[in-house]
């Protein structure tokens, strides 16, 4: 994992003391609401319905034992006793107060983390593949590239008050698990005509009001590139992003409106001024951090632990437990373990203060140190050895940790919602939580396979709901909650946006909808086909027959 | 308006003048005009006494005036809202794009933690309005010491810093 | 009938607050001063966003109840939230001081 050196740990505590000069100028009156809240902002500090809530960013999504202690002691000590971990792999606290918040960060930063850019019009906390430096199907570890987009867009003095938000994914598998058609800039590790590794750049992406799948503007960038051509992009971006309306200001209205080529000609012309100054990585830079993602120092292990199959075929739960929610690892004898945090009728990603502390002891004990959040809103620890699974499938399960639902329709994409969030038409919680507990049965869940449920409360779309298999969004009629429901999304290679099935149901309906459409999946399911490629062959008359048939 | 400059508050010497006005300024004042009158009048601008400057508005990159910048003692760059961030690419492309060596101006809206990033894109005026204005600058000044990245400025960037030491400490254990 | 109530939340906890008769706030609506006309609430808003009301408070606005049996019920389910709390934590749900739910 990265360790903050003397800059980093100076640059951080800086940043904390600043913010406390700044609360404390609110707090007497230096500063009005409006000159402050652009501040707090950029510290991650929102105001929600009900109280403050700070986003805390995990770069990357990777936690350390000790990282993952501070977060629930956090909870603990400011909160009230819980966590949300959100689809950008951040966690959010939705109950400190503003005097405490600079104490938080304080302890943060003991920790090497922080809320810096958390939220504002500044590039935001980057986001990868969760199984990023264990994927067997993984060119380059993706995080080194990460962290250097980090620290170059920290503070940033030109790209701190761009359009709008902006959102950077790398992933360096085949297998797009960061949803990087989805983002402002996409970033996949590719390999070049001579077998060197680069970046393939998409720009553009995104869900919310317009929801688009990025173009690629570059096939391949080179990594001594990266940082030079990134400005470029921001410093398109920054001059002729649109600032007249809010929803027309992210980067890809611009892509769209230029068009991809001529964006990407802009592009390369602002790059051919900068590409070979200050801003080119040099080897060494890339080679310090990468060395702090080395591979940790692995076992050799037989691929297969004998006492492991043993309980495989003696515990059935365990098995399927293991069978979902347990991943190939490329290190032989070794899986990643996915830690659900969608225990049925739970709310999604949310962990309290005991289960953060169990899964530090158990990333501590069994993890090699590693903890990671997914964008789905579960946790994954990297590095277990097969021969301890069963001990730690144990320990989870005494938390209600260990629902083996990986994937399926009780793991669903949940944002905060009306329950919480400012911004909501309608609760997106509850959704989730009623969807869950109607398919309880496990076997059934089993059956119906692999399904994705993604649920937004507004078109800000911050659960993901356009490339859910199923999609719902919450709409609000006249103070009445409705959600809209999509199918056909996906976020992964083939990334696709739903298709709108018709007319919204309301809060009482909906999961009787969501079964509906479940059951003319399995009504019309060929072999083991996926939910995705029954709706693409049959389309969405059948279902809409089912849904709006009573009506 | 006062202005904050080399880190002290001075009066503007430099007149601003409306699209319209003209007569009452003598010829050596110095002068900020917008970039419309700058087009209209560019030839009678030039030949007067006193130095000049042009105000680009949030709108106008500073492309439009590339050729002209040797004409030119100022630039300011406005902002209209704080939100409104194009002033800072603009201001780099100035100072490392086209090598701008005159006054680089903030005008409008901005807020005192918004001033080092200003200047580090190389702004090195800002107009103010209050007297607090110059402990206020002092203090954000002060404020963070590390940056991540080159920009129009000349404090060196951590990952350069990082080499320089690690150089260093190469250096020191070959002796 | 349809009324209207200035709504607020607390500057340091962001607690949601009501405007009272007393030019107070109150953690529960039905402290709040009810304004039979749109115009009469937003002069009460004006004076909610004196500088000195900034010192406790952020984000005054007007905001729609009905006025029932003496209750004062908040329209649309945001403004029901907001008073009562989230709900799927019921153990966070505001309670009255003297135990009984919002
Ligand atoms: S999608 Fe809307 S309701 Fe949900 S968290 Fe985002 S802004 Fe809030």
């Amino acid at each position: 994992m990265y360790r903050y050196d003397e800059f980093d740990h100076t640059l951080v505590s800086e940043r904390v003391s600043q913010f406390k000069g700044q609360v404390a100028r609110r707090l007497s009156g230096d500063l009005t609401e409006e000159q402050f809240r652009p501040l707090r902002l950029m510290n991650g500090l929102y105001l929600q319905l009900h109280a403050y809530m700070l986003r805390v960013a995990i770069p990357y999504g990777t936690l350390s034992s000790t990282q993952m202690r501070m977060l629930a002691h956090i909870a603990d000590k400011y909160d009230r006793g819980y966590g949300h971990f959100t689809t950008r792999q951040n966690i959010q606290y939705n109950w400190p107060s503003l005097d405490q918040t600079p104490n938080i960060l304080d302890e943060l930063a003991s920790v090497e983390m922080h809320a810096i850019q958390t939220s504002g019009n500044c590039i935001r906390n980057v986001t990868s593949d969760q199984y990023a430096g264990v994927a067997a199907d993984e060119i380059e570890d993706p995080r080194v590239y990460c962290e250097i987009i980090r620290q170059w867009s920290t503070l940033h003095p030109e790209f701190s008050f761009l359009p709008r938000k902006f959102k950077i994914a790398v992933t360096g598998a085949s297998t797009d698990r960061a949803a990087t058609r989805v983002h402002d800039i996409g970033l996949q590790m590719v390999r070049g005509s001579e077998g060197e590794v680069g970046f393939k750049v998409i720009v553009g992406g995104g869900l919310g009001r317009t929801p688009i799948i990025g173009p690629t503007i570059r096939e391949f960038l080179p990594k001594k590139h990266l940082l030079s051509y990134l400005e470029a992009v921001l410093r398109v971006y920054n001059q002729l992003g649109r600032r007249d309306n809010i929803y027309k200001a992210r980067i890809k209205i611009l892509v769209q409106s230029a068009g991809a080529e001529e964006f990407a000609a802009q592009v390369e012309e602002e790059w051919a001024h900068i590409r070979d100054g200050y801003l080119q990585l040099p080897q060494s830079e890339i080679n310090r951090i990468r060395s702090y993602f080395a591979p940790p120092d692995y076992e050799i292990l037989p691929a297969i632990d004998a006492e492991h199959a043993l309980k495989m075929s003696e515990v059935p739960e365990f098995a399927s437990w293991v069978e979902r929610n347990a991943v190939a690892h490329r290190q032989p004898g070794y899986a990643i373990v996915n830690i659900s945090l969608k225990p049925i009728g739970g709310i999604p990603g949310d962990a309290t203060v005991a289960q953060m502390e169990i899964v530090a002891d158990l990333a501590a004990r069994y993890g090699l140190d590693e903890i990671r959040v997914t964008h789905e809103q579960n946790l994954v620890l990297p590095n277990v050895k097969q021969a301890e699974l069963f001990a730690v499938w144990q320990k989870l399960a005494q938390s209600d940790l260990a629902t083996p639902n990986l994937g399926l329709v009780s793991d669903i994409i949940a944002c905060p919602g009306l329950d919480y969030c400012n911004l909501a038409n309608a609760r997106s919680i509850p959704v989730a939580q009623n969807i869950s507990e109607r398919f309880r049965d496990l076997e059934r869940q089993h059956d119906i396979g692999d399904l994705k449920i993604k649920i937004s409360g507004c078109i800000n779309a911050c659960g993901h709901h356009h490339v859910g298999n199923i999609g719902i969004l919450g709409v609000d009629k006249k103070g009445v909650e409705f959600y809209q429901i999509t199918l056909g999304g996906r976020a992964d290679d083939g990334a696709a946006l739903g298709d709108i099935i018709g007319p919204a149901f309301s809060y009482e309906d909906v999961v009787d909808a969501v079964e509906t459409i479940i059951e003319t999946y399995l009504a019309h399911r060929e072999s083991d086909e996926l939910f995705n490629d029954t709706y693409a062959r049959i389309g969405p008359q059948p279902f809409k027959e089912k849904l709006y048939a009573a009506h | 308006m006062p202005l904050i400059k080399n880190d002290q508050l001075v009066d503007d010497p430099w007149y601003v003048l409306d699209d319209e006005g003209a007569a009452s300024v003598s010829d050596d004042a110095d002068i900020v005009v917008s970039y419309e009158r700058w087009t209209k009048d560019r030839e009678s601008l030039v030949s007067r006494n006193g130095r000049l400057g042009v105000k680009l508005s949030s709108d106008q990159p500073p492309s439009l005036i590339e050729d002209d910048l040797k004409h030119l003692d100022l630039v300011a760059v406005e902002f209209p809202r704080f939100t409104d961030g194009r002033g800072f690419s603009y201001a780099r492309l100035l100072r490392e794009r086209y090598g701008f060596t005159g006054e680089v101006r903030a005008v409008g809206h901005w807020f005192r933690d918004q001033m080092v990033f200003l200047q580090r894109c190389g702004i090195d005026a800002f107009e103010a309005d209050e007297d607090r204005a110059l402990v206020e600058w002092s203090e954000a000044q002060r404020e963070i010491s590390v940056v991540y990245q080159p920009a129009a400025d000349d404090r060196s960037w951590v990952s350069r810093m990082r080499s320089s030491a690690s150089r260093t400490a190469r250096y020191q254990a070959a002796e | 009938m349809t009324h209207f109530v200035v709504t607020a939340n607390r500057l340091n906890d962001g607690e949601v607050l009501y405007r009272t008769a007393s030019e107070g706030w109150s953690l529960w609506i039905k402290d709040s001063i009810l304004a039979e006309t749109k115009t009469q609430a937003e002069e009460w808003l004006e004076r909610a966003e004196a500088k000195s009301e900034a010192l406790k408070i952020v984000g005054p606005y007007v905001m729609k109840v009905q006025y029932r049996d003496e209750k004062i019920i908040p329209l649309g389910q945001r403004e029901v939230i907001r008073a009562k709390g989230p709900t799927v934590h019921p153990q966070f749900q505001k309670t009255i001081p003297d135990g009984s739910h919002v």
